[in-house]
């Protein structure tokens, strides 16, 4: 089962060379386990910085952040990294594959971070043929498309089975086409894994894609809705 | 332009720094080459000069210049012949350091105005020598008065020889109306002071005996004015002995060619008949051939280095070349011309190359003190500094380095070359081959350098002909060793990749994540990797090698003089003996007087003991006419093996064991092996030997030795066809009371051992005081100072040093550039990895691996092809750099602190290059990392 995400009253100030700046401005919402949610808003809008809180990549400045029902704030730098490397996947905007691994090998490697004891060549395989890959396995990132190089991410984000996925901007660099068929596929894990999926997107055409639309303006909550 | 220059360096300050350092390297490599080798020749002819003074006695350079005039009572002759040889200075091209002009009259009557009888007949020469005055202590009167004395007698001095000789007295006149314009009234002079010389090494005197013998000296300009330039004198003839002595101290170790044949023109000119060939043209000619071969040898050592900084350069240049890609395409797109591109390429390098210089050439001056004080590879203990100066030949390698620097600077922003140490990793990613890889430049180096080595293994004569012949090194057998280090290099970087795919294979499924990833990390940039992993093995490889080289031929070269001398000093009194008793009663059988044996009781406060040695030659008959020469040495077995020793490992008997049967047997003899060979003799036989007055002696052979301190059993020479002749030389030992009471008492020499952390100091002290006369002597310690100063090994020793530490900074500034430029370009990847949940410490142990598998590979690497480079190389190098006074059999030297000094060096450069790096990773800001993607 995935994780649930609750959000309380989270904000984040940086300190910049012209004074404070607060990015995020009392968040408070939560995500229920096993859905997919899509973070919408603007370039500058928070979303990323928000994402990166409940991934443990960064602190809030005040609030909380509690995934199943634990919070990652008070955890020490060592927990909040198994944390990740056990109980979440990622994928990012850019393509993020370690070049001098092919695509099953960038697979395996998140298995073998999070101590998978699977057989992870079965796994990895699994998981290339869920996003349409099965026959790409041997192939270096480079030899890829970006669209490939991306569902290949999402394969390396789900084959340790991770309880949550945080997805920052996937469908960034990709074709219009090809990001609604990497959204499906976010759709798909969320449903047929049990994973709860969190995925930014400032494309407006993706905003009916998940169960829940959480759209953020200046820091804020503009809307939260459960999508039809 | 320049505005945008020097902002294009301050935002790249680390990649120009490097640049710069190279630079600054090259420019103080090159012009250290010339001062050193200016600098190290001076000294060498210098000590030639002072070698040359000390074994003649004499002024190292001086003509002797001898004629007569006067006999026809003509003078015209005189001034020109004068004027003829006063122009050698000019002629030659040397200054004058003084000119001492002896002109006597010849041998003539001179009457006594004190009778001395009848039969007393008196002839003495009158002679003057230019400052005179100034180089004698009167013993007895006075010196000659300066002015004009009023009764036309002329004050004259004698020398002590002459004075007892002539049975003179202080007072004593004596007329020469033989040298006298009027017979009636005869010049006369009086003898008014007896002189002794004030120091007999001085350079003034010369080795003309006759100089004092029965000659008066009377003051110059009168004996000018009363016996050369007097209109009226009567006809006689004038000895005039011109001696011209150059300021050899002001002549350039660069001119000895120039002077050498300067001084031939002049002997076959019109001048040339009134000297003969002087002694310093056989310096100058040694010189000439040891200059040629340190010149050339250095230079091959220095090449390597000034390739490898060229190519560091290059590299460097080429980065940031690439790296500015996109700003030159800016440029481009904003219309500028591929020739202004261009010139802001030049412009840079000219900056660079210009600061560089300023740097670089007083860095290289300084290196050159250094080098000047390497008594060893890594090691700097000589204190004799060399006179360093900045020559012309230094600012024409200074501006040839500007040039090359510029241009190499200048070629990869025309295209020309893409060769960098991180620019490869593009070329890696591609799958690009590099061209050496492509062209399989390492098979090829390493077939020539085996081609070398059996080349040279099997032509080790031709190598210790052209030796002994002073000939340069051979550049082959140099380049040898390094292409084979290059070659080998280059082969195991090839390898590398097989290695680590093989050690991946096996041991993926026990990987941790960390080491895993830093696995495939390297075997994808393993290309990339290839001109720094070069670098390390390079370094390391020759750096063995180097230090293995620096050894061995100078390890040798020390336990060769040392077995030479055979113990600490050794030295001989001036026997006296009974000849001139015998003159007069030629049945007095002839003995000598052995010195005061108790007056050396002294010895034992500083030494371990000291003995005497009897060592003269001999000879064996050898059928019936024929003989033998042999030298033979008569010992106290049990003093000399107290100060003497000789490693067993050369001997098949051990070296005491020979001294003992020798001490038990008081009428026998231990034989030099060679000897047995050539005999057929056995232990036990029975021989026959003869002192040079042909005394014999018969003794029993009890032993046979291969080596004995200060034998060598072969002399190599070469014959006037150009060939090496190969001499045995035979030795007999024999108790010393044996050849005492066989021989007579025969003078003998002393070899002492000083005790340890004793200096020779004492004997000397001892000499000084008692102010004994010695007529050899040699001191060990001296000998050895001396070996290490040889200028070739001094030069091989200080350019080797300076070419691993050189070799040492590069392999530091390049192996750190990359690998923090490799950390940056891998920034996000490694944000990556940080947000999946990798721990700083592993990520620092993942580039650790890294680390080892591309620098620990390189460092083991260059181990292993060091070692078989000088196991291979070094012996053939150590003939090269012999000499005919080669004695003990080779041995190389591999001196473990050499090799801790060596990896010590290289171990902080890694540690150093981690230790960066982990204060990059500790500041590396994981959410900065992941938005650089986005970008």
């Amino acid at each position: 089962m995935g994780s649930s995400v609750v959000i309380k009253d989270v904000t984040r100030d940086f300190q910049t060379p012209g004074g404070k700046v607060s990015v995020l401005k009392g968040i408070t919402c939560s995500i229920e386990a096993d859905t997919m949610c899509i973070l919408r808003g603007k370039s500058g809008s928070g979303k990323t910085t928000l994402l990166n809180m409940i991934g443990a990549l960064d602190d809030p400045t005040t609030g909380t952040i509690l995934i199943d029902g634990k919070s990652s704030t008070g955890m020490s730098a060592r927990a909040r990294e198994n944390m990740r490397r056990r109980q979440l996947g990622f994928v990012f905007q850019s393509v993020s594959l370690i070049p001098s691994m092919n695509a099953i090998q960038n697979v395996m490697f998140s298995m073998r971070m999070a101590g998978s004891k699977e057989n992870m060549e079965k796994r990895a395989m699994e998981v290339l043929s869920l996003v349409g890959l099965s026959n790409r396995m041997t192939h270096m990132p480079q030899e890829m498309s970006g669209g490939e190089q991306q569902r290949v991410a999402i394969a390396r984000a789900l084959a340790h089975r991770p309880k949550l996925i945080l997805a920052d901007e996937p469908t960034a660099e990709l074709d219009s086409g090809m990001a609604a068929q990497v959204t499906r596929l976010f759709k798909q894990i969320s449903e047929e894994q049990h994973v709860t999926v969190i995925m930014t997107t400032h494309d407006v055409g993706l905003m009916g894609a998940g169960d829940q639309l959480i759209e953020l303006k200046n820091g804020r909550i503009e809307g939260s809705d459960a999508a039809e | 332009m320049l505005f945008l220059e020097l902002q294009k360096i301050k935002n790249k300050k680390w990649m120009f720094a490097c640049l710069l350092l190279g630079a600054v390297l090259l420019f103080a490599s090159a012009v250290s080459f010339p001062i050193y080798r200016t600098a190290v020749l001076d000294r060498m002819l210098d000590d030639q000069f002072s070698e040359s003074y000390t074994e003649n006695g004499e002024w190292p350079m001086q003509m002797k210049f001898y004629f007569q005039v006067g006999k026809s009572g003509n003078m015209s002759g005189l001034a020109s012949k004068e004027e003829g040889v006063r122009s050698a200075y000019s002629s030659i091209g040397v200054p004058e350091y003084r000119t001492i002009y002896y002109y006597s009259t010849i041998g003539t009557e001179a009457e006594p105005e004190l009778s001395r009888g009848e039969d007393a007949e008196i002839s003495l020469r009158v002679a003057m020598l230019t400052d005179l005055d100034q180089h004698i202590d009167i013993i007895d009167g006075t010196l000659w008065q300066d002015e004009d004395p009023g009764d036309s007698t002329l004050d004259v001095i004698v020398s002590e020889e002459t004075f007892l000789a002539s049975e003179m007295i202080i007072g004593d006149v004596f007329a020469f109306p033989l040298l006298s314009p009027n017979v009636k009234d005869p010049i006369r002079l009086r003898v008014v002071g007896v002189f002794d010389v004030s120091d007999p090494s001085d350079s003034y005197w010369q080795k003309d005996t006759r100089m004092f013998t029965n000659t008066i000296f009377v003051r110059s300009d009168q004996f000018l004015d009363y016996f050369v330039n007097n209109p009226d004198r009567p006809k006689f003839s004038i000895n005039c002995n011109i001696y011209d002595q150059f300021d050899y101290m002001s002549v350039d170790a660069s001119e000895a060619a120039d002077i050498s044949a300067a001084t031939d023109r002049y002997l076959n000119g019109q001048y040339g008949p009134l000297t003969s060939r002087p002694g310093f043209m056989d310096v100058l000619d040694k010189h000439e051939s040891s200059r040629r071969r340190i010149s050339v040898s250095l230079l091959l050592l220095e090449i390597p280095l000034l390739l490898l900084l060229a190519a560091f350069i290059l590299m460097i240049s080429g980065q940031l070349y690439s790296m500015e890609e996109n700003e030159i395409s800016m440029y481009k797109s904003r219309g500028a011309s591929s020739g202004q591109i261009f010139i802001l390429y030049l412009l840079q390098s000219v900056i660079i190359a210009v600061i560089a210089s300023c740097i670089g050439v007083p860095i290289g001056m300084f290196v050159c003190r250094g080098l000047g004080s390497a008594s060893s590879f890594l090691e700097f203990g000589i204190r004799r500094e060399l006179d360093i100066r900045f020559t012309e030949e230094a600012f024409m390698y200074a501006l040839v380095s500007a040039i090359v620097c510029i241009m190499i600077m200048t070629l990869p922003s025309i295209g020309a070359s893409r060769l960098t140490i991180v620019g490869a990793k593009r070329g890696g990613a591609k799958g690009k081959k590099a061209l050496w890889e492509k062209f399989y430049l390492d098979f090829l180096f390493l077939g020539i350098s085996i081609y070398g080595y059996y080349n040279f293994s099997h032509h080790t004569n031709d190598l210790l002909e052209s030796a002994l012949k002073g000939e340069s090194l051979d550049p082959l057998l140099y380049f040898s060793s390094s292409l084979f280090i290059l070659g080998a290099g280059m082969l195991l970087i090839r390898l590398r990749p097989l290695i680590v795919k093989g050690v991946f294979f096996l041991g993926k499924r026990f990987f941790r994540p960390a080491s895993y990833a830093a696995m495939l990390e390297s075997i994808r940039s393993a290309r990339s990797q290839q001109y720094i992993s070069l670098f390390v093995i390079l370094t390391v490889a020759l750096g063995m090698f180097d230090a293995v080289s620096a050894r061995t031929i100078l390890e040798n070269s020390l336990a060769n003089t040392s077995y030479i001398d055979g113990t600490d000093i050794r030295f001989r009194e001036i026997w006296y003996d009974n000849s001139s008793s015998r003159q007069f009663d030629p049945s007095i059988e002839f003995k000598y007087y052995e010195p005061d044996y108790s007056d050396y009781a002294g010895f034992t406060k500083f030494t371990d003991g000291y003995t005497r040695v009897y060592l003269e030659d001999g000879y064996l008959k050898n059928g019936s006419s024929g003989r033998d020469v042999v030298s033979i040495m008569g010992i106290h077995t049990k003093e000399f093996g107290t100060i003497t020793d000789v490693d067993d490992s050369l001997l098949n008997t051990p070296y005491r064991q020979l001294l003992n049967d020798l001490a038990l047997a008081p009428k026998g003899v231990l034989l030099s092996a060679n000897f047995r060979d050539s005999m057929g003799m056995a232990i036990g036989d029975r021989i026959t030997f003869y002192d040079k007055n042909s005394s014999s002696a018969d003794a029993t052979i009890v032993g046979f030795f291969e080596y004995w301190p200060g034998y060598e059993p072969v002399s190599r020479e070469i014959n006037a066809s150009g060939d090496i002749v190969e001499t045995s030389n035979y030795m007999i030992v024999a108790n010393y009371s044996f050849v005492r009471k066989k021989f007579g008492l025969q003078p003998y020499y002393v070899w002492m051992g000083l005790s340890e952390g004793e200096s020779a100091d004492g004997f000397y002290e001892w000499v000084a005081e008692s102010g004994t006369p010695l007529t050899y002597m040699s001191d060990r310690t001296k000998d050895l100072e001396k070996t290490v100063e040889d200028p070739l090994l001094q030069g091989m020793n200080g350019i080797l040093t300076m070419s691993f530490i050189v070799m040492l900074i590069l392999c530091a500034a390049g192996y750190l550039i990359y690998w923090v430029l490799s950390i940056k370009a891998r920034e996000m990847m490694l944000g990556v990895l940080r947000a999946m949940g990798l721990h700083s410490t592993e990520m620092i142990g993942m580039l650790s691996v890294e680390q080892a598998i591309c620098g620990l590979y390189s460092v083991i690497a260059g181990a292993a092809v060091g070692f078989i480079a000088y196991t291979l190389f070094v012996p053939m190098l150590q003939t090269a750099y012999s000499s005919s006074a080669q004695v003990l059999p080779l041995v190389m030297i591999r001196e473990p602190s050499d090799m801790v000094k060596l990896f010590v060096s290289i171990g902080l450069m890694l540690i150093v290059s981690i230790f960066v790096l982990t204060i990059i990773i500790k500041k590396q800001n994981m959410i900065r990392a992941l938005k650089l993607g986005e970008e």
